[in-house]
């Protein structure tokens, strides 16, 4: 004996009062039963389902108003919504459902978390990805030809040098892809296959374009080794911003539980030395505390989600993403009313903003 | 919210009222959780009230007895309810007696403050509404439920239950969209399950109530 039978009439009175003891032990029978009930209640009065379809015209022309405007926020903001790794993660968030989130799928709420999304392509860099051969960004190299003052070493731009970037008694002065000149300065004593240094934070941002790179050029996999390897490369202070990329890939490739503990690391490490600014605090937090609610753990979500709003000097956009977060955050814990107003304090946030960029962009 | 007076109206007297409490005791108990889950403050009694009332209302007081006693006699007719009306009335009795509740809630804090400017007049619950208005009141809250969860259902699901409302038989529905009689039990089914989803949310204690105070008994 089962509700489909019921539903279907199936079930003899006996039948049914055994279903009805058994509603009593299950929460699920006896809203289905009630649910049940109230689509019969219907044939009572289908008026029901023809006042879905009655729209006052005042509705819906403010409908229709909202709707476009709706559109053009979307389009407007569609950079920032995280793309979903699974469907479980996605039956998580949007399972409370009730209150419009500052953007909705489906009438779900969605976290907002710029980080969290696939870097686009302005950061990739010319030469990187998987346009020709290319190779991974070298720390060291060595002088392969000197001539007239001037060295060649076999470093360039895929290494993150620049014109002006000293390495040791070298100056550079031209670029190529793979190959780099530049002048000896003061006449220094250095002979072919000298070896030569890229300064770490140079070095540390060639690995963070070429991981960009290949990420948006779909070597996901790739890209998380390639950040995964270079994390030994420097301090936990130095390589905090990469370990936040390989958090990102890591939540982009579906391992959500590998992002999460990455971005643990790296929020423990915000006061290594170069100590993290207020944006990449509360970006990281943002990001960390939309992974926990996706999860369905609003408990843990808590404390990330505060503290990153309690920055101050951080991008009005990304305060628009936390307090919308914030929101989704209410609402799993059942506190409507205050998912309601994180939610309007979201929507006037992102607006406040697109009417900024609009006087100036 | 105070017990309730069961001696007052209806057609149970105190005694029998007090076997019914022993006779439906597990009913009582499923009633009193999910008053606790909308949000009551004195689930117990919210939910000996919602039986009180489903036992003084001759229409529903037969179902109640046939799918709900502890013990059915063996020559017991079958009642003219079927389940799912009465499981959709226990609920929305529930949730009126747990509204009247919170009213009492809010009106007691008033009172309170109406009682000390002096104005003992207002000093009183209101009245609670008729049967008849009861009656009227569950089924503007099924109709709410209605309302509310059947534009976020997906368009096959909405179509078959609209059809079903209009008293169409699965054979019928089935014909008419061209799918099998099986599909359409499907979508039945899963339409209706999408609705329990709608009334569990519906049950979510309410925020700003759970803010409030307790009531503080004898302000009244």
């Amino acid at each position: 004996m089962n509700i489909d039978q019921f539903a279907t009439r199936d079930l003899s009175p006996t039948e049914a009062r055994l279903l009805a003891q058994q509603a009593l032990e299950d929460t699920d029978l006896f809203d289905t039963l009630v649910a049940q009930g109230a689509v019969e209640a219907s044939l009572q009065s289908p008026a029901i389902f023809r006042s879905t379809r009655r729209v006052p015209w005042a509705i819906a022309l403010c409908a229709a108003a909202a709707a476009v405007l709706l559109a053009f926020f979307l389009w407007r903001s569609s950079s920032r919504q995280i793309p979903q790794p699974s469907e479980q993660a996605r039956a998580i968030v949007s399972k409370p459902a009730i209150l419009p989130s500052l953007e909705t799928v489906n009438d779900r709420p969605v976290l907002l978390a710029s980080e969290l999304r696939p870097a686009h392509s302005p950061n990739a860099g010319a030469f990187r990805g998987g346009s020709g051969p290319t190779r991974q960004p070298q720390s060291t190299g060595r002088i392969v030809a000197l001539e007239a003052g001037e060295a060649s070493v076999n470093l360039g731009s895929l290494d993150g040098l620049t014109k002006g970037i000293e390495l040791g008694p070298i100056v550079i002065t031209t670029v190529f892809r793979d190959h780099a000149r530049g002048k000896i300065v003061n006449g220094s004593p250095i002979r072919i296959n000298d070896p030569v240094r890229v300064p770490l934070s140079i070095h540390l941002t060639a690995v963070l374009h070429e991981v960009d790179a290949l990420a948006a050029t779909g070597g996901l996999s790739q890209a998380r080794e390639l950040a995964r390897n270079a994390l030994s490369a420097g301090s936990a202070g130095e390589t905090r911003m990469l370990l936040e990329r390989l958090a990102a890939l890591d939540y982009q490739a579906g391992a959500t539980d590998a992002a999460r503990e990455h971005y643990e690391a790296a929020a423990n490490n915000f006061y290594a030395p170069p100590a993290a600014s207020p944006s990449e605090q509360a970006a990281t937090l943002n990001s960390l505390g939309a992974l926990y609610l996706l999860r369905g753990d609003p408990a843990s979500a808590e404390k990330p989600l505060n503290q990153a709003a309690s920055e101050t000097a951080i991008d009005p956009d990304l305060r628009a993403q936390i307090v919308n977060n914030l929101g989704v955050l209410s609402e799993m814990k059942g506190d409507l009313a205050t998912a309601r107003d994180d939610y309007s304090r979201a929507h006037a946030q992102a607006n406040l903003t697109r009417l900024r960029n609009l006087k100036h962009p | 919210m105070n017990n309730p007076d069961f001696s007052a109206g209806g057609r149970y007297t105190l005694s029998e009222t007090r076997d019914a409490i022993t006779d439906y005791r597990r009913l009582l108990n499923a009633l009193g959780s999910r008053a606790r889950r909308m949000g009551s403050r004195d689930p117990e009694s919210a939910a000996q009230e919602a039986l009180k009332r489903s036992l003084e209302n001759t229409l529903s007081q037969p179902a109640v007895e046939y799918y709900f006693s502890e013990e059915l006699p063996p020559d017991a007719a079958p009642p003219a309810w079927p389940l799912d009306q009465l499981m959709a009335w226990l609920h929305g009795v529930l949730h009126f007696v747990v509204l009247e509740e919170h009213n009492r809630v809010s009106n007691r804090r008033e009172l309170a403050g109406w009682a000390r400017g002096g104005d003992s007049r207002q000093r009183l619950d209101p009245p609670d509404p008729a049967p008849d208005q009861l009656d009227a009141l569950i089924q503007r809250e099924l109709q709410q439920i209605m309302l509310e969860c059947l534009p976020a259902l997906d368009a096959d699901y909405r179509r078959v239950l609209k059809m079903r409302a209009s008293g169409l038989k699965y054979g019928d529905i089935a014909e008419r969209l061209g799918v099998s009689e099986n599909t359409v039990a499907t979508w039945v089914s899963r339409g209706i399950r999408t609705l329990a989803q709608c009334v569990r949310r519906r049950m979510q204690p309410r925020s700003n109530l759970a803010a409030m105070p307790e009531p503080q008994r004898g302000d009244t």
